[in-house]
């Protein structure tokens, strides 16, 4: 019998469950420290712990805890979860032992955003059926109301701007036609969500923090400049080449089919 | 205490539930009940618990098989689609494709082909990227049943794609 060959993904790292063990700090200390070596370095392995992240986010919107609290038949259950309350413990002494080494949490019981070098950048679709986070395999329809979520991290200013294939580019943040002031640090709302139109085309979403602030008139030719290198095509435009030192993160809208 | 102890699950690993839901039910509604009840189930099989060295994987098992069972209970519209030559799905080939995004695709449109063991096993393989040693500590099975739900998964995705069975294995 032949043997099968292994999944991988494009960039040879460790494998989704992996990932997801990673973030939840299952991970003896010196296999989070080898994740996290090729997660500082690899862009597809951070939009999937982005996206977890997302995910974390979103379920306490969505499914708040106390939504299972009002299930749970009396003390009786709980009584249950009384006998492992235990062995609950013990993997999170051993994520305490590795904090170091895997993703900080806040104290204050949000989502415990994957904070490496540099800044980010993600959002959330609200539905008619809900919200969601937003995240690279699922589309977007006309009318999903789009938040961005970013983390200047010591970045005084934000401004987050849309680029489509025509090298358009909209401001989704901004203080009149330049960057705002970033609300501090940690992860932050934007103030207000954007609709989407009917258009079909993706756009690519720069989050760009600065320590001065930017003028959207400064991206048009920026944005113009990386569609020509990319030959056109705005899913591979990765990185806008401006000329002062300006921290970027980027997603990618992309529209159901 | 207690009620601490059942928070700190969710917390750590609710989003992971959710997005596991979110993925097989492919509706919003459902993905939300779908954790509450992937919770509540945890909470029945605590004594299980005891000996996870792994709990994402062991709830990331139930939340699969959870949703597994729903879709087993729907009708099964990829079936119709099927027949009715509206759906297109790409060869087996694409099954070890790089692209995360396109081998869930792919994988989501054929669970409804295979049952319900097979469909699990094929998840974990191409979506988790678990090993086949992995899976058939996960599951319960030997290493030569994981790689014969794994061949019926490839086989239904040539059948699917119209090619004669077993014609790929790996890449």
């Amino acid at each position: 019998m032949n043997e099968l060959s292994p999944i991988e993904a494009a960039c040879g790292g460790p494998s989704l469950a992996t990932l997801r063990r990673y973030d939840t700090g299952e991970l003896a200390p010196a296999d989070a420290a080898r994740v996290q070596a090729h997660v500082d370095g690899c862009e597809a392995c951070q939009a999937v712990l982005g996206d977890f992240s997302a995910e974390r986010t979103a379920v306490r919107l969505e499914v708040p805890f106390s939504a299972i609290e009002a299930r749970l038949p009396g003390g009786r259950a709980l009584a249950k979860l009384r006998r492992f309350s235990l062995y609950l413990a013990l993997p999170l002494i051993g994520a305490a032992a590795a904090l170091f080494l895997v993703p900080r949490r806040t104290t204050n019981g949000e989502a415990p955003a994957i904070r490496r070098k540099g800044a980010r950048l993600d959002y959330f679709v609200k539905t008619p059926a809900g919200v969601r986070p937003g995240n690279q395999f699922a589309g977007l329809r006309p009318g999903d109301r789009i938040r961005f979520r970013y983390d200047a991290e010591r970045m005084k200013y934000v401004l987050i701007v849309g680029v489509d294939p025509d090298g358009k580019v909209s401001a989704y943040a901004a203080s009149g036609d330049r960057s705002m002031r970033s609300a501090g640090p940690g992860l932050n709302l934007v103030p207000s969500a954007v609709t989407l139109d009917a258009d079909p085309q993706p756009e690519r979403v720069f989050a760009l923090f600065s320590n001065e602030p930017i003028a959207v008139d400064e991206i048009v030719p920026a944005a113009k400049d990386a569609l020509h290198e990319a030959h056109g095509d705005v899913t591979r435009v990765k990185h806008l080449p401006l000329a002062r030192d300006v921290e970027q993160a980027t997603v990618l809208l992309r529209r159901a089919p | 205490m207690d009620r601490q102890n059942l928070r700190q699950l969710y917390e750590r690993y609710a989003g992971h539930v959710h997005g596991r839901c979110r993925y097989l039910l492919k509706d919003e509604e459902a993905a939300r009940d779908a954790v509450q009840e992937v919770f509540l189930k945890a909470l029945d099989h605590g004594d299980a618990f005891r000996n996870e060295a792994q709990p994402s994987t062991w709830l990331i098992r139930i939340a699969t098989n959870y949703c597994l069972n729903v879709l087993r209970a729907q009708a099964n519209k990829t079936r119709q689609a099927v027949r009715e030559g509206r759906l297109e799905v790409a060869g087996p080939q694409a099954l070890w494709s790089t692209d995360r995004a396109e081998r869930r695709q792919l994988v989501r449109e054929l669970l409804e082909q295979v049952d319900q063991e097979t469909a699990a096993v094929a998840v974990h393989y191409f979506v988790d990227e678990m090993t086949q040693e992995e899976i058939g500590e996960i599951v319960g099975r030997s290493l030569p049943t994981v790689r014969k739900r794994l061949r019926e998964f490839i086989d239904a995705a040539s059948a699917l794609a119209g090619e004669p069975p077993s014609t790929a294995v790996g890449r």
